[in-house]
């Protein structure tokens, strides 16, 4: 990284010899990092929330429990029928879904393994009951299915549910910090570097000064360097990021998407994530421009 | 004497009740009043400590006075903002007794640079440069670095650099201290073509050869004051 900073080579201070460079692009690079890091965390988190509300919005599940008694076919499938007509006559319901014995098998691989044969053990049935809007009334459909039929009840899953996209929410907050957060140690380290490096230059601003150069001037070759630094340790960053993310997906390929279900990113997630070495390079410009304009108007 | 034609009444430089003092020593300068003509020379003499360096810096503007006016191109510099002063630097060449050029850059460069401040194409900056830098017989040191450099062709490359912009007033620190008597005539003769196209000169030097070899007036500073000689074939022919 040492000769990495492409400067003007007519440029009056001599930045691209500034021992301050290395630090500043190591820093940015880290920085743009943790940043691209904890961008993907939140549009994970995201995703998944997004996904959660989905269901708690669109489904509910019907669990059938098993007779105590042995039933033939008819009288199973007469039982298991009575809860389906009941739940495809309540009002908002949309749709009504027997899980399949091959669900099932998928559901309970991870407690029994996927090569055990489920269909002698005693199994709840389950119903997919999938709802039109938000106004189907939980309360009274359970009491009504309780009389009808006392072996079924509706698993209502939105306690739970609500729990989980609480914490969701409150994971997405503490990302949202730990953003503003990088985002500040990024901002004040370039805006104490370049104070530092102004000091370093004094005597040469301060011929650039008597010959008549404005403080842009001073400050423009400042916000050069600060581009061309933050650009670089941005595409640094973000590839460092990639590769983390590619070492994660790798090490988690084999396990069980369970309740989260397949992560990915989405195109503008990617659009995201792409565009943090330009903006990280406008942001370091313009901090440079600023400490720049600022410090000289205090110090000359 | 070479007396300019394009001196006008407004002075280039208006120095009125001034003092000079840095922090809570003693003041430099006392109460000092000083009017410059444009299109003026002069040699400013004075010992060492006399406060020479103090005054130039009041008239290249990189110094405030404790107390009293500097008015320069008839603005008064303590109510200039620092894009003005700016500026109004940029008419002002200077050159330093120790130079101070930007030693990781080539004497082209260093020429260069009061140019590029303005905002010059790089083509017209090469002409201009290069035409001077041949003029002070630079030409085959112009891609030197300066820290290569010998101090007569750092004090050449500190003058071109501080006429290149063909200024207003040119502030001068013992200009020809460093280079031999060829050179130092040379770079006179260059002073003196910029005073005669209307630059007003001052030269702080110390040397008594060549303020009695060039018949301009003289601004001598002593006891924290200043006083003004006018030129010496002129006082002779006043007496007579």
């Amino acid at each position: 990284m040492k000769n990495s900073v492409m400067l003007n080579r007519h440029a009056e201070l001599p930045l691209n010899k500034d021992k301050a460079n290395l630090f500043l692009e190591i820093m940015m690079a880290i920085t743009v990092f943790l940043f691209a890091v904890a961008l993907s965390g939140y549009f994970l988190v995201d995703t998944v929330v997004n996904k959660w509300n989905q269901n708690i919005a669109g489904s509910l599940t019907v669990q059938i429990m098993p007779s105590e008694t042995e039933l033939t076919e008819d009288e199973a499938n007469l039982r298991l029928n009575k809860v389906i007509t009941f739940f495809e006559n309540r009002p908002n319901v949309s749709k009504v879904v027997l899980v399949s014995e091959q669900q099932m098998q998928q559901l309970m691989s991870p407690w029994l393994g996927a090569d055990t044969d489920i269909t002698d053990l005693p199994m709840p049935k389950l119903l997919d009951v999938y709802l039109e809007n938000e106004n189907f009334d939980y309360e009274k459909t359970a009491a009504e299915l309780k009389e009808l039929a006392p072996y079924a009840s509706i698993d209502d899953h939105r306690i739970w549910l609500h729990r989980l996209l609480e914490l969701a929410a409150s994971v997405k907050t503490v990302a949202v910090s730990v953003l503003l957060m990088i985002l500040a140690v990024c901002v004040l380290s370039i805006f104490y570097a370049t104070c530092t490096s102004l000091g370093i230059y004094k005597d040469i601003i301060a011929i650039l000064h008597i010959m008549g150069a404005q403080d842009g001037y001073i400050a423009k070759q400042y916000a050069r360097r600060g581009f061309v630094i933050g650009l670089f340790s941005g595409v640094v960053g973000l590839l460092l990021a990639l590769l983390s993310f590619r070492f994660l997906a790798y090490m988690s390929a084999d396990m069980e998407q369970g309740l989260i279900g397949n992560l990915s990113l989405t195109a503008a997630n990617w659009l995201a994530l792409c565009s943090l070495p330009p903006i990280t390079a406008c942001i370091s410009m313009a901090t440079a421009y600023y400490a720049v304009t600022k410090t000289l108007r205090k110090i000359m | 004497m070479p007396i300019n034609k394009a001196i006008s009444e407004e002075p280039i430089v208006d120095i009125q009740n001034v003092s000079i003092r840095y922090g809570s020593n003693p003041e430099v300068l006392s109460d000092i009043k000083l009017s410059l003509a444009r299109g003026s020379f002069h040699f400013l003499t004075g010992k060492s400590g006399a406060g020479k360096t103090s005054l130039l810096s009041l008239m290249y503007l990189a110094l405030k006075p404790s107390l009293g006016t500097v008015t320069v191109f008839g603005t008064n510099v303590g109510f200039a903002s620092r894009d003005t002063m700016a500026l109004m630097r940029r008419r002002i060449g200077v050159v330093f007794q120790d130079f101070r050029l930007l030693e990781h850059l080539s004497a082209y460069d260093n020429v260069a640079v009061p140019l590029r401040i303005r905002g010059m194409d790089e083509a017209e900056i090469s002409k201009r440069v290069k035409e001077l830098l041949h003029w002070v017989e630079l030409d085959t040191s112009m891609d030197k670095i300066c820290s290569t450099l010998s101090g007569g062709e750092k004090q050449r490359v500190a003058i071109a650099r501080a006429v290149i912009n063909r200024p207003d007033m040119l502030l001068a620190d013992e200009p020809t201290g460093n280079v031999d008597d060829d050179i130092a005539q040379k770079l006179m003769k260059l002073f003196i073509e910029l005073n005669r196209l209307g630059t007003t000169v001052v030269i702080a030097t110390h040397s008594q050869e060549l303020i009695n070899a060039y018949n301009y007036p003289r601004i001598h500073l002593e006891n924290k004051g200043l006083k003004i000689f006018p030129a010496l074939r002129r006082v002779i022919s006043n007496e007579k």
